[in-house]
């Protein structure tokens, strides 16, 4: 192996003008001119170049995720109801059009009446469940109508909610007051 | 070797060459740097691994000689000098070695327009030498391609023979097991 690596060190053809340039770029510089360097910008601007190119693309590819995120989540938003101020809210599940699949048995009638007779004893018994204890509350005056009244349906079968939202002044032959 | 016998004859020659260049003899120091030059520039070639990087480290060398050869002392050896100067040059040039620069090497290639790189087998020594620490480096240079002994080496180095021979080992070991891989190919 020495054999063939010294061969090549003495087959080592260094051009002449390499010796050259050398030679010219230490006299220039011992002459207080500056020696020629080779130009190391070219390969460090070419490399900045890419690496913000990169960063622009991540930033653009950022970018749109988050606006295809921003309008499926509007999309999103259009199916949820608007925030309700209402003051009165009443909630009704739909019966369903099919009774025969109800799993629950309805209650018999002697049940029924049952359990109101045993309220009706429960409130003579207790006295905190009197209604004579409680005091009596000031009358709503005739005109207050709620400003908006919010229904909302739920059907039991598939569990899709229909929410309704009544203005004060809708009257529902169409009409504006 | 041939350029310690030209300086041994013209030795008397050298301050008068010394003087023209430093009054500003471009001839004179063309002389002057032409008993030197194929050392310096294929030691700096073999340390830095390409041309462009050992012709910047040979004009660092040519500087300093012009400066400093004046002071150097004759019978200490001159050629001793340069070439623990080049080694320094080239010391700092690897500590100087940008991180990128190893990826400009991948992108434009110079290896391959390298008129020194004329075969293959050449680019596998650099590529092999490239693998080397810098002290590994120095030391196979010095005593395999140059063929000086551990003793100059290790004087130029500034550190002790058994250090010298401890790199040249491993650096042995490397090149070795490279060209093994390489002919076995």
């Amino acid at each position: 192996m020495n054999r063939f690596l010294k061969k090549e060190w003495d087959d080592a053809e260094i051009p002449a003008s390499a010796y050259m340039r050398a030679r010219n770029n230490a006299w220039s510089a011992i002459q207080g001119n500056r020696p020629r360097r080779r130009n190391a910008l070219v390969p460090a601007a070419i490399l900045a170049g890419g690496i913000l190119t990169l960063v622009f693309l991540v930033v653009q590819l950022d970018n749109a995720g988050r606006h295809a995120n921003g309008t499926a989540a509007r999309k999103e938003g259009t199916r949820k109801p608007v925030a309700s101020t209402s003051t009165v809210t009443a909630v009704a599940a739909v019966p369903s059009s099919a009774p025969a699949n109800r799993k629950e048995p309805i209650a018999p009638a002697a049940a029924v009446l049952a359990g109101r007779r045993r309220d009706r004893l429960d409130r003579e018994t207790k006295p905190g469940l009197n209604r004579a204890n409680f005091p009596a509350q000031p009358a709503q005056p005739a005109n207050a109508a709620p400003e908006r009244l919010v229904m909302n349906f739920t059907l039991p079968e598939s569990g899709v909610r229909v929410i309704w939202t009544l203005e004060k002044d809708f009257r529902i032959d169409g009409e504006m007051r | 070797m041939k350029s310690r016998q030209v300086i041994e004859e013209s030795n008397a020659d050298l301050a008068t060459l010394i003087e023209q260049a430093q009054e500003g003899d471009r001839g004179a120091f063309d002389r002057l740097i032409g008993l030197f030059e194929k050392n310096v520039m294929k030691t700096a070639f073999y340390l830095t691994g390409n041309l462009p990087d050992a012709q910047d480290v040979a004009q660092e060398v040519y500087i300093k000689i012009f400066r400093h050869i004046g002071s150097v002392r004759r019978d200490g050896g001159i050629e001793g000098w340069v070439y623990r100067i080049t080694v320094n040059a080239a010391r700092d040039w690897h500590r100087r070695k940008r991180p990128w620069e190893p990826l400009s090497d991948l992108f434009f290639a110079p290896a391959r327009r390298d008129p020194v790189l004329g075969g293959e087998l050449k680019g596998r020594l650099l590529t092999a030498l490239r693998r080397l620490t810098f002290q590994e480096r120095v030391c196979f240079v010095s005593r395999e391609l140059r063929e000086m002994t551990t003793s100059d080496v290790a004087a130029a180095l500034d550190c002790s023979q058994a250090t010298v021979r401890g790199h040249l080992f491993s650096a042995r070991k490397k090149l070795q097991k490279h060209f093994r891989d390489f002919w076995e190919e």
